[in-house]
């Protein structure tokens, strides 16, 4: 079932001075089934955040379509658009992006206390989650209290406690050690298997060789698409650094 | 490295960061310039010489001693602000391979020129600041005013010596901060939020104890003025118990809503409640802060408009009940009647009408004395305790005269039998038979109708317990004030002889002030022993550049505590604004919409402005009834209107917070945005 169409985005900025004109994205078309998993990957500068900011509804795009269960995200009333946020998706960042102000668990609770939840509902929810990232016993501590790599955890528990269709993640490896790193892909793979849908953007070529698909933007455009099938992590990761080497060599050859 | 480059480099550093020491150095100017403007003033010569002036002294050094405290509090806690963002920049420099020993010299470069820089400006705007004030008053009151000016080296002195302290007492803090942190923490310490406060029951309790001892205090204080002490003790306790109850008390309060589940869990209780209790102990010091000036101004303010009311309506002024009035006091001798005194000045005021053209239309005399004593079980205690400051009981002031005097001064008829008295109170009357004084024991008649014949004091008359007393004769009078000399010695009242010369009614105001000259001179050749001379105007006008001096003062006072009111208001939203920037766009990612997002801004705003409010609204109830007994001294018998002025002053202080509240409500939503 397809949960995620994105059909003909185009992005261009307009400078504040309003002389330059920079176009971010050109025409990117995919689409995202449900329980899917997938990587974006592109060179810096190529429009990887613009376009997870369009699918976050945080930006709108300057045309095309975005439709998450066929329904037009561009055309969601501002008012309604952060309550649809918070119901449909979650987010993970690559700075954690954690209140300091508040408890792991309070910070985890933020979506759900925003949807005017009952307090009772949210422990329920919280306990198998916790669990499931290992942050039982961190819950009470604060974020400047905790490593990194619990942090991101627990952004991912937040991320996750509201149920959303899909959960985007900007460069979710990018500010962890390498033992983190693996830490994390797992659990975005446990959380694959049980049937969350994940979009996530990123520069590691050891992260996106877990995704089921990788999508490499160039320029704007979608330039190239591998679907993983059948293979082994190691064998993606030979397959996403041949065709980033083909990519580089392409720029190269243009030049 | 050279001192000349630290010199440098900090004043480098004080420039780059202007942005943050400018709110520090406006501070450190404003409490300056005001520790100067009033030191001069409380110990400036002029004010003692108008009526009312060492009353006013007191009230100035008391204000004095609360500023002080205040100004050392105030300091600290903008210092705190400067530093919290300073850590960072000295961890880089740390870690970059300047050691603690260099940095700390650094910083004490810069406290130096900041000291240095507000020093100067402070003591300049204050002196002209000071000359300002008093041309000003001297333009109120045309031209002759007691309230001379001066530069007043002993307050230059003390604001330096008390200023060198604190500033001193603000670097040690800051040293010993760097030399506990380590580079990491330094580096940290700009983004790192204060771990979450633990609850302290005691220090929450020992805020209420000291709050509710000051407030018991400020309710049944008998007399501020004797008691001034215990007016002192009042208001320091309550300060440091609104300290303490906004440190302690928020956090339990705050814990208390945290732990209640249902109530936490909401949108619009969840984003405010956590913020406030993250940040809660240095945001406690801060409305800690808001409220003891908030209280200080609109006391200063109700003040003020008191001032006003009374000079506006003159009548109230009127304490003579003739043009002119004049005192003489009689002879050691016990033996003199003033009999003498009286012929001759009877002789004196005929001679000093036909010289300066003027009838005497009315002429009355009487003879008295005024002993301040001690309320005892079976009369008047005569002691030197009752001159002292600490004495646990209010004095008590008696007014005697004879019955002869009485009989001529009310055209009534009334005879004693010897050792026997009438006695009429101001307050309550005197409810015993006997009444003992000294080595007399005098049975008593209570008059109530009795004219109360001293009627230029009305002030003491409101402020302590007064009794009028009709004794037989002049003789024992006499006998009274010679036993008193014994026991309290320097502070031994004398028999006066009061002359009150009503003229023609006609009569302006240069007339009455050259009767009343013409007066003074003729009975200085005679060598009378004379206590006063004066006219009406002269009284009046007295009394009126009194209130006018003080009016301004404390107008000014209010103003620079309204200033910096706004100040740490705005220093703190600010500063939070820039905090709380990071904590919503997160918030925002997450999805919360811009109104929920103006909402939760709205209630944390809210709670900041308006707890201190009604905190102060209930510290003004407490100590109302105390400053309406201190008000007596200014407005005399107009003292009941000094509620309106108390809601006059809090309205006006309501109108300008509300406007700063808009203000920075809208500073802090545009950069949160
Ligand atoms: N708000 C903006 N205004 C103008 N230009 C922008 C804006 N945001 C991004 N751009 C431009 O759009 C292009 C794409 O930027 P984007 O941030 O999407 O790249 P990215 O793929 O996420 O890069 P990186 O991997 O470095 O994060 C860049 O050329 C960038 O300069
Ligand atoms: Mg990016």
């Amino acid at each position: 079932m397809t949960l995620l169409q994105v059909q003909h985005v185009m992005k261009v900025y307009t400078t504040r001075f309003g002389g330059n004109q920079v176009e971010a994205l050109s025409d990117v078309s995919f689409s995202v089934d449900s329980g899917d998993y997938i990587a974006i990957m592109g060179e810096s500068g190529s429009g990887k955040t613009t376009l997870l900011n369009i699918l976050a509804a945080l930006d709108k795009p300057t045309r095309g379509s975005v439709l998450l269960n066929r329904k037009n995200i561009v055309q969601i009333p501002e008012k309604e658009i952060s309550a649809f946020r918070r119901s449909n998706l979650g987010f993970v960042f690559q700075d954690f992006n954690l209140l300091d102000t508040f408890s792991i668990q309070d910070n985890i609770f933020v979506p759900l206390v925003l949807s005017g939840k009952k307090h009772k509902e949210m422990e329920q929810k919280l306990k198998p989650i916790a669990e499931k990232l290992g942050i039982e016993h961190i819950l009470t501590k604060f974020p400047y209290e905790v490593s990194g790599g619990q942090k991101q955890r627990a952004a991912v528990a937040r991320a996750l406690i509201a149920d959303p269709e899909l959960i985007l993640a900007d460069e979710p490896t990018g500010a962890l050690d390498s033992k983190s790193s693996d830490d994390l892909l797992q659990h975005f793979d446990y959380i694959n298997a049980e049937g969350q849908t994940i979009l996530m953007v990123t520069h590691s070529i050891k992260a996106a060789s877990h995704a089921k698909r990788v999508l490499f933007i160039k320029d704007g455009n979608v330039f190239h698409e591998l679907y993983k099938g059948q293979m082994s992590n190691e064998e993606m990761f030979q397959k996403i650094s041949n065709t980033l080497a083909i990519l580089a060599a392409g720029e190269d050859g243009n030049a | 490295m050279r001192n000349s480059f630290y010199l440098k480099m900090a004043a480098d550093s004080i420039r780059k960061n202007w942005k943050m020491y400018f709110p520090f150095i406006i501070s450190c100017i404003s409490t300056i310039m005001m520790t100067y403007i009033i030191q001069a003033l409380s110990t400036n010569p002029g004010l003692s010489e108008i009526p009312g002036g060492e009353n006013l002294k007191t009230i100035l050094s008391m204000g004095y001693f609360v500023l002080i405290l205040f100004s050392t509090i105030f300091l600290f806690y903008m210092n705190s602000f400067l530093m919290k963002n300073r850590k960072r920049e000295f961890g880089v420099y740390n870690i970059l391979g300047m050691d603690k020993k260099h940095i700390m010299k650094m910083l004490a470069y810069e406290t130096f020129y900041i000291f240095v820089f507000s020093m100067i400006v402070g003591l300049v705007a204050g002196t002209i600041l000071n000359k300002v004030c008093v041309l000003l008053i001297r333009q109120m009151m045309g031209a002759d005013v007691a309230l001379g000016f001066e530069f007043s080296p002993e307050a230059v002195v003390w604001t330096l010596s008390f200023f060198i302290i604190i500033f001193l007492l603000i670097l040690l803090g800051n040293i010993y901060q760097i030399r506990l942190a380590n580079p990491i923490d330094l580096l940290k310490s700009g983004n790192v939020g204060e771990k979450e406060p633990k609850t302290k029951w005691f220090l929450s309790i020992l805020g209420v104890l000291l709050t509710g001892w000051g407030y018991y205090i400020g309710l049944t204080l008998q007399s501020p003025i004797s008691g001034m002490p215990f007016a002192f003790l009042a208001a320091i306790l309550i300060i440091a118990g609104t300290y303490l109850l906004f440190t302690t008390g928020s956090i339990a309060v705050l814990k208390i809503l945290k732990n209640n589940k249902n109530y936490y869990y909401q949108t619009s209780h969840f984003i405010p409640v956590s913020g406030m209790l993250y940040r809660m102990k240095k945001n406690a010091v801060g409305l800690g802060n808001i409220t003891v000036l908030s209280v200080g101004v609109i006391l200063l303010l109700s003040i003020a408009v008191s001032l006003y009311i009374v000079s506006g309506n003159k009548d109230g002024d009127s304490q003579y009940a003739g043009n002119v009035i004049s005192e003489v006091r009689l002879s050691e001798d016990t033996d003199d009647t003033g009999e003498e005194v009286k012929a001759k000045l009877n002789e004196l005021i005929d001679q000093t009408a036909s010289e300066t053209n003027n009838t005497v239309t009315g002429l009355s005399s009487y003879t008295y004395l005024n002993l301040v004593t001690l309320a005892a079980d079976d009369g008047f205690e005569v002691t030197k305790d009752a001159y002292s400051m600490l004495a646990k009981q209010s004095p008590a002031s008696l007014y005697l005269t004879d019955q002869e005097s009485y009989n001529q001064l009310t055209g009534d008829n009334i005879s004693l039998d010897e050792n026997e008295v009438y006695v009429h109170g101001t307050g309550d009357e005197y409810t015993k038979k006997t009444l003992s004084l000294m080595d007399y024991q005098f049975s008593v008649n209570v008059m109530e109708d009795m004219e109360e014949f001293s009627l230029d004091n009305e002030t003491t008359s409101l402020i302590s317990d007064t009794y009028y007393i009709i004794v037989e004769d002049i003789e024992t009078l006499r006998q009274i004030e010679k036993q008193q000399k014994e026991i309290v010695e320097g502070y031994a009242a004398s028999t006066n002889v009061s002359t009150q010369i009503r003229l023609e009614q006609d009569i302006n105001e240069q007339q009455e002030i050259a009767f009343g000259e013409q007066l003074r001179s003729n009975m200085e050749k005679e060598d009378m022993d004379l206590v006063v001379v004066d006219s009406r105007t002269e009284a009046a006008s007295d009394l009126q550049a009194l209130r006018s001096g003080v009016l301004f003062i404390v107008l000014n006072l209010a103003v620079l505590l309204l200033l910096m009111t706004v100040l740490i208001i705005y220093y703190k939203q600010t500063s939070e604004a820039y905090d709380d920037k990071e904590r919503f766009s997160i918030l925002q990612k997450i999805g919360l919409n811009q109104m929920e997002i103006k909402k939760a801004i709205k209630s944390q705003i809210l709670t900041v402005f308006f707890l201190p409010v009604i905190v102060t609204g209930i510290h003004i109830l407490a100590i109302f009834l105390l400053m309406r007994k201190l008000m007596i001294l200014v407005m005399i018998n107009q003292v009941n209107l000094f509620p309106i002025s108390v809601l006059i002053a809090f309205l006006v202080f309501l109108i300008v917070y509300m406007i700063i509240y808009r203000i920075t409500a809208r500073v802090y939503y545009k950069i949160v945005q």
